[in-house]
């Protein structure tokens, strides 16, 4: 870390523009609701400007607001059993979802995309919060270094774990008949 | 070189592998074919489970202005005063009371010995206790390890003692 105290405040913004959609997109996959996505985000956003007064700017800037922002989501899911709370109510999740990336406007396709977005949320959702954060962060343009230096592991485990958890995602999808 | 594993071709599509290994695996890929083919539909079906996970993306994103909460101090009594709400234990603060004032009580008295005198005399060290004037005088036996018995006159005030006289004996 290097310390850059007359510029933090300059240098915090251009950190913010660049990294909150990321960030955010990362949070709202994992949490499935916009406001606890953006209280999620804030929060971390909160510590970087906190640790770029403390400590200056982290070595890597997106490893960490990765790293942050999964360990908060590791912690929101565990405790608040997220994932299995949405898998019992559908229609918290799907009305916040995309309705824009289907240009077809009738009734008929909206219900093929809301069942769309209901298989893959409940695959999803019974994958463990581990798995689920290594995929996203996979999803998200993470190299395996960086998915290593945010979760801790070696890169060769995250390999060997992408792998596994995508073989069990296309097997709960093919099952679902996801699959062709 | 044998055919790779699922494993090994799901890596090497990720670009999880260094240079030279990758380079490896790469010449393996174009001399055979079943390698080859398994290795195009795997990416295929990456490609297509990516597609389907984005499914799940935000409809749209806006970036709010960032707003730094502001540190707020709490006085102690109102923090004193927020603990006490439902479902807390209770029990706490009164123990930690409790526990701070019996040292205190200890401590206190210690401390104003050797403040006045230097060293602390236990009670259980007074052997005579009379009163000369306006003060009472009391008489400690202080034994110091390693020394001969002490014998010391303390004048009791109403802060503290002070030694007026002391002589060693047996």
């Amino acid at each position: 870390m290097r310390n850059i105290n007359p510029e933090t405040d300059e240098c915090f913004a251009g950190l913010y523009r660049r990294h909150y959609s990321p960030i955010f997109r990362f949070i709202f996959r994992l949490t499935g609701e916009t406001a606890e996505a953006e209280d999620v985000t804030q929060d971390v956003f909160v510590k970087l400007y906190r640790c770029l007064h403390r400590d200056g700017v982290p070595a890597e800037p997106k490893a960490w607001l990765f790293k942050v922002s999964a360990n908060t989501c590791y912690t929101l899911l565990k405790r608040n059993k997220r994932h299995r709370i949405l898998m019992e109510s559908p229609e918290t999740f799907t009305t916040h979802f995309q309705p824009q990336r289907f240009s077809c406007p009738s009734a008929e396709d909206h219900t093929i995309q809301n069942d769309d977005i209901e298989k893959v949320r409940h695959a999803m959702a019974r994958l463990a919060v581990q798995d689920r954060i290594i995929l996203e962060l996979h999803h998200s343009g993470l190299s395996y270094a960086e998915i290593a230096d945010t979760l801790n592991i070696r890169s060769s485990t995250v390999g060997k774990k992408l792998f596994r958890v995508r073989q069990k995602l296309k097997k709960i999808l093919t099952i679902r008949g996801e699959l062709s | 070189m044998r055919c790779l594993a699922d494993k090994t071709i799901s890596m090497y599509l990720d670009n999880g592998f260094p240079v030279q290994k990758a380079k490896k695996i790469e010449q393996h890929l174009d001399r055979c074919d079943v390698c080859r083919e398994r290795a195009v539909k795997m990416k295929e079906e990456t490609g297509w489970l990516y597609r389907e996970l984005s499914i799940l993306d935000p409809a749209e994103i806006t970036q709010p202005e960032f707003v730094m909460p502001q540190k707020t101090v709490v006085p102690l009594l109102k923090r004193f005063a927020d603990y006490y709400t439902p479902g807390r234990p209770q029990w706490p603060v009164p123990v930690v009371f409790a526990v701070l004032l019996i040292l205190v009580m200890i401590l206190l008295p210690i401390w104003f010995d050797i403040k006045e005198t230097g060293r602390h005399f236990p009670a259980h060290s007074i052997i005579r206790s009379v009163k000369m004037g306006d003060h009472p005088v009391e008489t400690y036996v202080y034994n110091e390890p390693g020394t001969r018995t002490t014998i010391v006159w303390i004048e009791s005030g109403s802060w503290g003692k002070q030694i007026i006289q002391g002589n060693k004996g047996d």
